[in-house]
């Protein structure tokens, strides 16, 4: 909401500087986005006499006028047709500096030299009206800075209304706002409408269909007007404002919209037929064009205004352009309605258009409000439009809305604001907001009906309160701390988990839930993909199955910036539709490219593969205390190849592995990614918060070297699992340092070297004992893998 | 038989030359010991020269014994430095260390910053007492607005532009929701805040995100005031901005809260006060509609972007940084 700084000064004292008030406004919840003066030059401009005109010797278009600025004559070329003996104008003298920028010289225009120029306020800045010169206000003295005609300097103080404040849509309602926490009077304009002797019942008849829709609808009668360019003081206030000044008739409706709030309408009443309005719902696919040259298809709900034969307004919305108010125009049927506010929202949403008038009907005018603004509009039609107005209203408002009443408690006051005002103050900030309080211990309240937003209690509270100032409420740092509520332990799981990866050299990345839908297909595990109603783009149209597309997009991203070596992780929420319901997965998951490690002068580039990824999930599960972790190969899969399954126990926790090229080539990725994705809650359920503490061995290990020699074919898992099995209890640990093949070791064998650790919490082990471990060990392994020893 | 001072410091040059040459062909570091034992032992050739001092005039001593200090302490620098270069330790083998090279770093991961802030604001809000509570992303219009007391069809649904799901479904727009499946389930005293992701209808760009961070607060118990409001959030402002941080609250609208406000913090002259939060005490529909009595409790709930936040802390001109996770970006972190 655009007001100016001297416009509330009408109706109000304003005891603040701009910028003051513009802290004030902000700080009664009136936020204020930004103070812009509008202060303009008007270097060598002065107020002129025409003194005398002739034509123009040599364009038939032109008159040069003599031009009184007090000081001399001056002989100007002027172009206007509205320039005549006797005015009072602005006068651009040579070398005056225009808003515009323009530097008026010394001319010859067709053959005769012009001293300077009579303005338009175009030319001054002052409004986008270009037709003729501006013409003065007769009292404006002869050789007067035209600065000082104009009037002092002005602020635009745009304000962001909240939802909430319908009242504080028109200039009015902000001037009371600053009348209360100033404490200083506030003054509606007085309104007196001269009517003449006919009345409005004899040309307007007004007739509501659906009085849900539009409770009220008031109308005037206003004939024999003239319909001409407005007096640029209303001009000036409506473009400061930015408002585009059209003629006195459309001025004055906006200007009373703005001041009051209350949206009018005028139609051409001779374009009426049968000088009849009537309200009613529009037929499901009736067509309407309003004054913006658009045809808008309807629907039942949509309200139209009528005369006696077709629609001519969309009722709330936009006037039709069938019933335009025109250059024409002799006689106007002036509207002011109150119509619901669901139902105005519900259109303007239908329609896809907000006008100023949508945008105040749908927050709430006061319906009780609407003869007023009716009234003010007459006013000055009658004033500025020399228009006769009929005698009286037509007011048709069959179910009257009346001020709410609700209690206050000043206790409730103290107990919500935690401050105790007096009840003098909390009955004056209540008055002054436009509250009608009574009685003593609990007040009675009455709600304006400008106040939709006020039903409770808390909402008076609120009143009181940011007039009272927030600033002015202590703040109270004690608080008794429930703490039999245990802190959240998955939140810190998880975090510990984070810990862990960044410790491993990952780094924690943030990606979007929404994703392409191909990509959600290619890794939907079950049920169907989540996509949304109306996307934004194809690329965020559906929730993601897997937190893999996005790491890859970060993956791309990366790469296209000249880093390929990458190991970033998420923690994250993959979707899942399942019979109409959504399940939401959390997960764990990392992609791994490029090198292994940091590539330093010491360490030369290793690629990363699939057990630098196996060892990351081990660490990360057995750092977090994951018991019985292990790996199980799995079949691959159209996205996955040497694929791992990782279990805890039983439970399967998720997978990892190499993504395939199909899936690469999708994200246009030459180098290789591997991957591992854990299901979150699972992973949770798997870690055991308790740790208990094994006692640290007191006596020595022995460890034993073994070097097999086995077929290819025989995977390493199996060797371990065997060497475990028979090795014994004293076999407390398992290494594998070496596996190798080669001409040397002989084709389809290899050779896998193990370090064997034995120890005793008890007891120093013998050499006997272990020597009868590592006899069965390698029986064993002869036997189940005919495995012998490398020599 | 004496013997001139020349001759000795003569013979020092031979052995300062010997001792150069032995220990620049020197490749095995046990060898070390057994050039120190040759020169500086006990009985070795600086030692030698020590004992010879005696044969000097008294006048000429000091000049032989500066010049056998300086060549003790050459040999014993020379020594030290050729152990830490001579390793012979299998690979490296006689490998000389230039300890002038780049150190190797292990590698470490880097954390996003804007879940640094987001784990920052849960620090400082669990220190106060209040427990992370979290909830589906995936919501209905009833938690997701009715429930918060925003009335259909009014203009404050425009201040959250929805995506809709089929079903009647949306993606949360704030992070709210869980305020009220936490009183659905939870009696006062509570306390509690909702980090979390929400989703709005922006297009991306500079300052716009479709999916964004939230934390949302809520405490309900008999007594609460907007006094204490302003209380926890200043000592929130001063724990994350620093102590001298300037806060304000002005007055402004929530349909969820009521009184509602916002808390703006200054900066700087340049960016004056900035809108860290929307605040308020629970409206009293919020509370009926989950079976709380307004009348015994009152509440005070807060929500807050961490996007905003974050660029602001961090001073990130473009929210984008954070979903790009430029590598060279998430280093600075």
């Amino acid at each position: 909401m655009k007001t100016t700084y001297n416009w509330l000064k009408e109706y109000t004292d304003v005891p603040d500087a701009p910028d003051a008030l513009a802290h004030r406004l902000t700080m009664l919840g009136l936020e204020v986005d930004e103070v812009v003066s509008l202060e303009r030059s008007f270097q060598g401009v002065v107020v002129g006499k025409v003194v005398a005109k002739s034509a123009h010797p040599n364009a038939d278009k032109l008159s040069v006028c003599r031009v009184d600025v007090g000081a001399e004559e001056l002989s100007v070329v002027c172009g206007a047709a509205n320039v005549a003996v006797g005015q009072k104008v602005p006068l651009a003298k040579v070398g005056a500096k225009l808003p515009n920028g323009v530097q008026l010289k010394r001319v010859k225009i067709r053959g005769v030299e012009s001293e300077g120029m009579i303005c338009s306020e175009i030319e001054l800045g002052i409004s986008s009206r270009s037709e003729g010169i501006m013409v003065l206000d007769n009292g404006a003295k002869i050789g007067a800075d035209f600065l000082d005609v104009v009037g002092e300097r002005d602020y635009l103080i745009d304000i962001d209304v909240t939802p909430n404040r319908p009242d504080c849509f028109g200039v009015l309602g902000i001037a009371r706002e600053i009348a209360t926490a100033t404490e200083t009077p506030f003054e509606k304009p007085a309104v007196h409408v001269a009517e003449s002797t006919t009345p409005v019942s004899q040309h307007v008849k007004v007739t509501i269909h659906d009085s849900q829709k539009c409770p009220r609808y008031t109308a005037r009668y206003i004939e024999n007007i003239r319909v001409k360019p407005s007096p640029s003081w209303l001009a000036e206030r409506l473009e400061r404002v930015g408002i585009r000044s059209i003629n006195n008739i459309v001025d004055v409706t906006n200007f009373v919209m703005m001041e009051t709030g209350q949206p009018l309408h005028a139609f051409d009443y001779d374009l009426l037929t049968g000088g009849e309005i009537n309200v009613r719902c529009a037929a499901d696919g009736e067509e309407f064009m309003t004054l913006d040259d658009k045809t808008h298809k309807l629907h039942s709900e949509c309200l139209l205004i009528c005369d006696g034969e077709k629609p001519v307004a969309l009722g709330g919305m936009m006037g039709g352009r069938n019933s335009e108010v025109s250059a024409d125009t002799v006689n106007i049927l002036l509207e002011s309605a109150y119509f619901d506010p669901v139902n105005i929202r519900r259109t303007s949403k239908f329609l896809g258009i907000s006008t100023e008038s949508s945008k105040r009907f749908e927050r709430g005018v006061d319906p009780n409000g609407a003869v007023y603004a009716l009234d003010r509009a007459a006013q000055l039609l009658a004033e500025l439009g020399e228009g006769d107005v009929a005698k009286g209203v037509v007011d048709k408002y069959p179910n009257r809305i009346s001020p709410i009443k609700i209690k206050l408690r000043p206790e409730r006051v103290r107990l919500l604001l935690g401050v105790a005002i007096p009840v003098p103050r909390i009955r004056s900030i209540l008055t002054g907001l436009g509250f009608d309080v009574s009685g003593e211990e609990v007040l009675e309240v009455a709600v304006p009906t400008f106040r939709p937003d006020v039903v409770l209690e808390a909402d008076l509270v609120e009143e009181v309160g940011r007039v009272f100032g927030y600033d002015n409420i202590p703040s109270d740092f004690s608080a008794v701390i429930d703490q039999s509520v245990p802190a959240n332990a998955s939140e810190a799981l998880t975090s510990r988990l984070k810990s862990t990866l960044v410790a491993l050299g990952l780094s924690e990345v943030v990606t979007y839930d929404l994703i392409g839908k191909d990509a959600a297909r290619s890794f939907l595990q079950e049920g169907e993909p989540v996509t949304l109603i109306k996307p934004l783009s194809e690329e965020l149209s559906t929730l993601r199955t897997s937190l893999i597309p996005s790491l890859l997009h970060t993956v791309c991203w990366n790469i296209n910036h000249f880093n390929k070596n990458i190991k970033f992780f998420e923690v994250g929420t993959t979707f899942v539709a399942d019979n109409k319901a959504v399940r939401e997965y959390e997960h764990i998951a990392a992609v791994f490219t490029g090198a292994v490690a940091m590539i330093s002068w010491q360490n030369k580039s290793a690629p990363v593969d699939v057990y630098d990824v196996k060892g990351c999930v081990e660490q990360l599960l057995t750092r977090n205390k994951v018991a019985n972790c292990r790996f199980k190969p799995a079949e691959e899969t159209s996205t996955v190849e040497q694929r791992l399954q990782v279990f805890a126990g039983e439970d399967v926790l998720g997978y990892l592995g190499k993504l395939t090229s199909s899936v690469l080539n999708h994200f246009s990725l030459e180098q290789p990614v591997f991957f591992f994705d854990l299901n979150l809650a699972k992973v949770h359920s798997a870690c055991t918060s308790k740790v208990t503490f094994t006692p640290i061995p007191k006596y020595p290990p022995i460890n034993r070297d073994l070097a097999l020699i086995i077929d290819e074919s025989i995977e390493a898992g199996k060797i371990i699992e065997t060497v475990r099995k028979s090795g014994g209890k004293l076999l407390k640990n398992i290494e594998v340092f070496d596996v190798f093949t080669g001409e040397q070791i002989g084709t389809g064998l290899k050779s896998i070297a193990l370090n064997l650790s034995f120890y005793s919490l008890e007891r120093t082990l013998q050499e006997q004992e272990v020597e009868k471990a590592m006899q069965a060990v390698l029986q064993s392994l002869a036997k189940q893998f005919s495995a012998r020893l490398r020599d | 038989m004496a013997e001139s001072l020349d001759t000795l410091l003569g013979e020092l040059e031979a052995i300062r030359s010997a001792f150069s040459t032995e220990v620049g062909t020197l490749r095995e570091a046990q060898a070390i010991e057994q050039i120190r034992v040759k020169y500086l032992g006990r009985n070795g050739k600086v030692a030698h020269y020590f004992k010879k001092m005696s044969t000097l005039a008294p006048a000429e001593r000091p000049a032989l014994g500066d010049s056998l200090n300086k060549l003790k302490s050459e040999f014993q620098e020379r020594l030290v430095h050729l152990q830490v270069a001579l390793r012979s330790n299998g690979k490296q083998g006689s490998h000389m260390f230039d300890l002038t090279l780049p150190g190797t770093a292990p590698e470490i991961g880097y954390r996003n910053p804007l879940l640094q802030v987001l784990d920052e604001i849960k620090e400082i809000f669990g220190n106060m007492g209040f427990v992370v509570k979290t909830g589906p992303l995936v919501e209905n219009e009833y938690y997701n607005f009715q429930a918060l007391n925003f009335p259909d069809d009014h203009p404050s649904r425009d201040l959250q532009d929805t995506f809709h799901l089929n079903g009647g479904l949306l993606l949360r727009t704030h992070t709210s929701p869980v305020q009220i499946r936490t009183m659905e389930t939870q009696k006062p005293p509570i306390r509690i805040i909702a980090p979390g992701r929400c989703f709005r209808k922006d297009t991306p760009d500079a300052t716009h995100s479709p999916e964004f961070h939230q934390v949302e607060g809520l405490a309900v118990n008999e007594g609460i005031s907007l006094s204490h409001l302003k209380g926890t959030l200043i000592a929130f402002a001063h724990k994350l901005f620093g102590k001298e941080t300037k806060v304000r609250f002005r007055p402004s609208y929530f349909p969820f809260t009521e009184p509602s406000a916002e808390m703006d913090v200054y900066f700087d002259e340049r960016l004056g006060w900035l809108e860290i939060l929307g605040a308020g005490m629970v409206h009293p529909n919020v509370l009926s509609g989950v079976g709380i009595d307004p009348e015994k409790y009152t509440g005070f709930a807060f929500g807050m972007g961490i996007e905003r936040i974050a660029m602001l802390k961090y001073q990130i001109g473009d929210i984008r940084h954070f979903y790009d996770n430029d590598i060279r970006f998430l280093k600075q972190f």
